[in-house]
């Protein structure tokens, strides 16, 4: 009885643990695509996209983590920065969609759409 | 721009100017145009985190900035490393190939057996080089040799006993030098792929 208890309690930490793995992987796997999805529309500066993404997603960033991000996005020609001097003496930089990260974003939108579909289905019917 | 925003309490003052000192370590090696641009982004990021904070006192809220964002070794050291990486595979010098290196390494990531293999494969170069040059002082100990219990050494072989013949001659001297530089533009061409896909 006790030992079936100690298993029990075993396997949920396994499941919470690889639950939890799993789940950090997917959300690193994301945000580069969260990211570009966010400058669609308009350009963030770094603190100001981090709060836009966790406002408008359940992703839980750590703030740091979005500059090496936003680095290689950059070096890869998806986005572009520019410098806007402000009053408090540090200026902000924003950074944009170029014409590259449009194209690359829709072709991710269109791979992620064609994948939640085969999931729904998979997770509807099974194989 | 200044470096540091006008604080009322000097204790905050002080914290901003730590992170700050650690940051610039940091970014030592890197070009001083690339680090000014880094430490700007994130005084930037930290000023407004900081601001953003309404309750306690200023030393409290910058240091619940400072945690939101991270010590500056957790987010700076990946794109360090990927800058140093990035400026060898173009400069082709082999400081910056020991920089970017060494840097991706101590960064402690996951392609630290990645760069391992590159580390030894560089190694590989100098010794294929060194064979070369060996070849002109040492012409009768450097070569392919073939024993007659039918082994070989390749490279520098001090005792000849049992030896069958050497293949390569002076051949030996235009093949390693062509090999060790290959393998060195090769290795540093593909450093890109050392460079983090995701953080």
């Amino acid at each position: 009885m006790c030992n079936n208890v100690d298993e029990d309690a075993i396997l949920t930490l396994k499941t919470d643990e690889w639950i939890g793995n799993w789940e950090s992987q997917v959300r690193k796997g994301m945000l580069d695509f969260v990211i570009l999805l966010c400058l669609r529309k308009r350009e963030y500066y770094g603190y100001e996209l981090i709060k836009a993404i966790k406002a408008a997603t359940e992703l839980e960033i750590s703030e740091g983590t979005i500059y090496p991000l936003l680095n290689r996005l950059k070096k890869e020609g998806l986005i572009s920065s520019r410098w806007e001097e402000k009053e408090s003496g540090i200026p902000r930089k924003y950074y944009l969609l170029a014409d590259k990260g449009r194209a690359a974003l829709a072709e991710s939108k269109r791979s992620w759409l064609a994948l939640n579909a085969s999931l729904a289905r998979l997770m509807e019917e099974g194989l | 721009m200044t470096d540091k925003p006008m604080f009322a309490d000097p204790v905050a003052g002080r914290i901003w100017a730590q992170y700050f000192r650690r940051m610039s370590r940091l970014l030592r090696p890197l070009d001083e145009a690339q680090a000014r641009e880094l430490t700007l982004e994130v005084q930037g990021h930290l000023w407004e985190s900081f601001r953003s904070e309404n309750a306690g006192s200023e030393a409290e809220r910058l240091l619940n900035a400072i945690d939101r964002l991270g010590d500056p070794e957790s987010f700076v050291g990946p794109m360090r490393a990927d800058r140093l990486l990035e400026k060898a595979s173009k400069s082709f010098r082999p400081k910056d190939v020991g920089k970017g290196l060494y840097y991706h390494l101590v960064g402690g990531t996951k392609k630290v057996v990645l760069g391992s293999i590159y580390v030894m494969g560089y190694l590989l170069a100098v010794c294929l080089a060194l064979i070369a040059v060996m070849k002109i002082f040492f012409p009768g100990h450097v070569g392919l040799f073939l024993f007659g219990d039918g082994g070989f050494v390749f490279g520098y072989a001090w005792d000849l006993t049992g030896l069958r013949s050497e293949v390569l001659g002076y051949g030996i001297i235009p093949l390693c030098g062509l090999a060790a530089v290959g393998l060195y533009l090769g290795l540093t061409r593909l450093l890109k792929t050392l460079k983090r896909r995701a953080c």
